[in-house]
């Protein structure tokens, strides 16, 4: 078949010893910088954007793609090993993935994240190779009104993040809507609730924001109460994963690069949602879901595989049609317009040994980092050995760095540890930080899709209805609340019959 | 008293506060209508929904409270102190100082929050942490920081 | 001749910095725009040109969206000595500052003005199924009472639309994005009818045939869209330029700046690398002290009345 020739000259392409070795490079620069908790890819790329400015494009931008990937992974190792998510797609990992550390189980998280990655990796590289033109207009069928269903949809999917009292998880969900207007409005440019302080323009930085939340309330709860140590070195095996493992792993996988593949589509915030979503459904579809926030290792594998499944689809608005989704392709983008190269629907054409060599770059970088990765599960097992009282100062020390490279701001780390101290109280109360999140990340996506679908409609609220794809979606949405209410009532109707009997 | 530590009203207040804080500070924004919603309309109208939700927790809090004790909300205030500090430190010290002494620094003053600290370690890992991140970090990855205080 | 030497001797002794020491240490490009996209680019370019000439390090320090305005601080309060330096631009000095609440600064009295580097036009561009033919065929349909709209990300963008409104008596409505690649897709879904957007960041789409351009905001057309007119020849006098420049804090000696000054223009005169980035529609334009600073002041003058006649302006 054609796509396999295709695939057959990329490898060739992508097997040169420049090629590797630059792929290799990006990707443990990428797993580094994705292990140090706040330096994120952005700021990587930027400045490495100069040196693949020298280079030729194909090695360049295999460069560029080791770093990313490499950051997605080293990001799930710390959200797994100190609760430390970086970044949006870490931190539905660091819910189940830290509570498996804890368990003593760091090993074999570790171990499902990368695989789940690496499968969902080479299944999403496949879906680009084959079907990515046609998925290119999956794209299309997305606008404000679409959108704002669709985050409704998560929305209300997601509650089942928390575990605990459900009244509870919806005030977070909701304070973290409004911690999100903070900053710029888009729709009309005036700025809210900022005081007049410039490092607020933009609104917290969600890296902030998540390792406040998490990581340093986590670690103002590890200094009342330090963790168990003795329990790490329980599991012999710990190392890799057990048959059950596997076989409850593996299904959560397949789901979550299902639900990747098709929300990375979509430029303008379908990533960010997918390991949200692969989350709620591994919570609904498993036998016992009260494992879930404890340490279920489908909450891992699922919402692990998904953001890698879409964070590769996320490169077919950008190849086909020169439409970057995150900041980092737009990077990406830049990179190649300094070489003359305009992304979309030419590119297969006219440069296929870019196109077809990138393909081959993505399977093989994601294989160069498992290899990299697994090795280094024993070696971060084994940093969790040490004394707490000597891991805290390096997590706080790191944190505090990372935090300040985001912006070369102060007001960033103080502004994390805000959130750390308000985390640890709110915690303590029975409050759980992962609803904050996802109301701060998708609060501003459905306000302003919302209020961008009313404004071209003129004011017309009919549009979500009248259009199939929005109303689809709204009629799920509502579905899936009378799911969620219908239990109260059986259990209220029985509470009653047999009150009657 | 008891009533105040419990864990519900205290959450409860802490959003009923921030429920209201922000509906407050909305006033400087326009509202608009629902059909051309302005800046103000989106954090008013959840911040409302939050209240709500906050009474309703303080109500259960209070009531449950009421009819028998719950565990009272109990703050370790001192470690978060020694890791306020710490981060102060280091913000402060970062420009006049250098990323090495402040980092010092840092690891210095949480360090000696565990209970179960032992001074010595305090003091290599002080300096080890210090110039391991000196060098990775301005070095090995470009961070726009002072390393010393000279520069 | 004796006095003749004292008052050179007296001359050296007073100026604090001296053209011929500087530079002495590394510079600082301060660069309040996300890395890797054009002026960053740009602003590195130029940095390792003088890098080379002079033997010292210029660096280049990043301060994306809402750390703008940090970075231009950094600059304010720097030492007028000529190692720190503001890659500015419209958003920082002229169209910014206009619907700027939080601004802090005068655009016009607290830098010095060092360099003009160049400039990129807007273009407006249509959807596929949006009808109109042409410019004129666009202001016949909205001051028919058609309601039209664009899709536009951030401030700039508006305001450019208040000035095509102003111009040519079209109702434009003007729908806000936060990135532009929502705004293709609306755009190829006929979600709103055209789009306002420099033209870097849409000539690949352009040329893809996937948007059609209807105008460009310079007085000329642009080389890379030869059969795209020009506003400017149907409203004479219409111009709307995303332009750059080099700027230091105010007060900067006068030896120092035309020292930067001769220095960026012999980089930007370079044949080939004006022709590199004028493919990528970015023009590099060197202008003399007396042009930039007359320009200045008539962008910030035409920005703020847009601002104030679209209902943007800083209070």
């Amino acid at each position: 078949m054609d796509v396999l020739s295709n695939l057959a000259y990329g490898f060739e392409v992508a097997f040169s010893i420049q090629n590797l070795g630059f792929a290799f490079l990006g990707a443990l620069l990428g797993t580094l910088v994705g292990v140090l908790p706040g330096i994120g890819p952005v700021a990587t790329i930027s400045m490495l954007l100069p040196i693949t400015y020298v280079l030729s494009p194909v090695t360049g931008l295999i460069m560029l793609s080791g770093i990313y990937y490499g950051a997605q992974y080293g990001g799930s190792t710390t959200a797994i090993l100190v609760n430390l998510p970086g970044e949006s797609s870490s931190v539905v990992t660091a819910i189940d993935g830290h509570q498996m550390a804890k368990r003593g189980d760091a090993g074999a998280a570790l171990v499902v994240a990368a695989l789940g990655s690496l499968f969902a990796g080479v299944v999403g590289t496949l879906l680009i190779a084959v079907f990515g033109p046609v998925l290119a207009e999956v794209a299309f069928y997305f606008g404000a009104p679409e959108y704002f269903s669709l985050v409704v949809l998560g929305l209300l999917g997601s509650v089942v993040l928390a575990h605990g009292s459900a009244l509870k998880a919806v005030a977070m969900i909701l304070l973290g809507l409004m911690v999100g207007t903070i900053g710029t409005d888009v729709n009309s440019g005036a700025s809210r609730f900022t005081f007049g302080n410039l490092n607020l323009i933009d609104g917290f930085e969600i890296a902030v924001v998540a390792m406040g939340l998490f990581g340093i309330s986590e670690l103002l709860r590890n200094l009342e109460e330090p963790p168990l140590q003795n329990v790490v070195t329980r599991k012999v095996g710990g190392l890799w994963l057990s048959r059950k493992q596997f076989r409850e792993a593996a299904p959560a996988a397949i789901r979550g690069t299902t639900i990747g593949s098709i929300l990375g589509l979509l430029p303008g915030g379908g990533a960010v949602l997918s390991s949200f979503a692969s989350y709620a459904v591994e919570k609904r579809v498993a036998k016992d879901s009260s494992i879930f926030g404890k340490g279920a290792i489908q909450g891992v594998a699922g919402p692990e595989a998904a953001n890698n499944a879409a964070a590769q689809t996320s490169f077919i608005p950008m190849l086909t049609l020169g439409i970057p989704a995150t900041s980092t392709m737009a990077l990406m983008v830049g990179a190649m317009t300094v070489h003359n190269i305009q992304p979309g629907p030419m590119i297969m054409q006219n440069q296929p040994e870019l196109f077809w060599g990138l393909i081959a770059s993505m399977v093989i970088g994601n294989l160069i980092l498992v290899i990299l990765n697994l090795p280094l599960v024993g070696l971060w097992v084994r940093l969790l050995k040490i004394p707490y009282r000597l891991l805290l100062p390096a997590i706080l020390l790191f944190t505090a760095i990372g935090l300040f490279s985001l912006g070369n701001s102060t007001f960033d780390v103080m502004a994390a540890f805000g959130f750390g101290v308000f985390g640890y109280v709110i915690a303590k109360c029975g409050c759980e930080p992962a609803p904050f999140i996802l109301g701060f990340i998708l609060g501003p996506l459905l306000e302003e899709n919302l209020r961008r679908a009313l404004t071209i409609s003129q004011g017309d609220p009919a549009v979500f209805f009248t259009r199939p794809v929005s109303l689809g979606l709204l009629i799920a949405a509502a579905c899936l609340l009378v799911l969620m209410v219908a239990p109260a009532f059986r259990r209220n109707r029985e509470e009653i019959f047999q009150e009657a009997d | 008293m008891r009533l105040i530590r419990n864990k519900d009203v205290i959450s409860g207040a802490v959003f009923a506060i921030a429920a209201i804080a922000f509906m407050i500070q909305s006033r400087t924004l326009t509202f608009g209508s629902p059909m051309e919603m302005g800046p103000a309309f989106f954090p008013r109208v959840v911040g409302g929904m939050l209240l709500v939700l906050a009474i309703a927790i303080l109500a259960k809090g209070v009531t449950e409270e009421l009819r028998e004790p719950t565990e009272p909300l109990r703050l370790h205030v001192l470690p978060i102190f020694k890791v306020f500090v710490a981060v102060v430190v280091f913000v402060l010290a970062l420009r006049p100082l250098g990323l090495i002494l402040a980092s010092a620094l840092l690891v210095a003053i949480v360090g000696s929050a565990p209970k179960d600290r032992r001074w010595p370690e305090v003091a290599i890992s002080a300096v080890v942490l210090s110039v391991l991140s000196g060098f990775l970090f301005v070095h090995a990855l470009g961070l726009q920081a002072p390393l010393m205080p000279w520069r | 001749m004796f006095a003749r030497s004292i008052f050179l001797a007296l001359c050296v002794a007073g100026s604090p910095v001296l053209a011929q020491d500087y530079p002495d240490r590394s510079i600082t490009f301060v660069v309040p725009y996300p890395p890797g996209g054009t002026i960053d680019r740009l602003a590195r370019e130029l940095a390792d040109h003088l890098a080379q000439d002079w033997d010292q390090a210029v660096i280049v320090e990043n301060h994306a969206g809402g750390n703008a305005a940090v970075g231009v601080q950094n600059v304010l309060g720097a030492e007028p000595d000529g190692y720190t330096l503001l890659i500015g631009g419209g958003s920082t000095h002229s169209v910014g500052p206009a619907t700027d609440e939080n601004l802090t600064y005068d655009p016009i009295a607290d830098f010095t003005p060092v360099a003009y580097l160049g400039d990129t036009p807007m273009v407006l561009t249509a959807g596929p199924s949006f009808d109109a033919a042409d410019l004129p065929a666009i202001v016949a349909l909205s001051s028919g009472g058609e309601d039209l709209t664009y899709g536009s990300v951030g401030n700039s963008t508006v305001l450019a639309g208040e000035l095509i409104n102003r111009a040519t008596g079209t109702k434009l409505r003007h729908v806000n994005y936060k990135q532009f690649g929502p705004v293709l897709i609306d755009l190829v879904r006929g979600d709103v009818d055209m789009a306002i957007s420099s033209l870097s960041i849409v000539i690949g789409n352009i040329r893809q045939d996937m948007v059609r351009p209807i105008a460009v905001t310079s007085t000329e057309r642009s080389p890379l869209l030869p059969d795209v007119p020009a506003m400017a020849e149907t409203y004479p006098g219409f111009e709307v330029l995303i332009w750059f420049a080099l700027f230091g804090p105010a007060d900067l000696p006068e030896d120092i700046r035309t020292r930067l000054h001769d220095e960026t223009d012999a980089f930007l005169n370079d044949p080939a690398r004006k022709e590199r980035w004028a493919q990528e529609s970015f023009n590099l334009r060197p202008r003399s002290a007396e042009e930039f600073t007359t320009f200045i002041a008539a962008d910030v003058a035409k920005w703020q009345q847009a601002a104030e006649e679209a209902g943007l302006a800083a209070k």
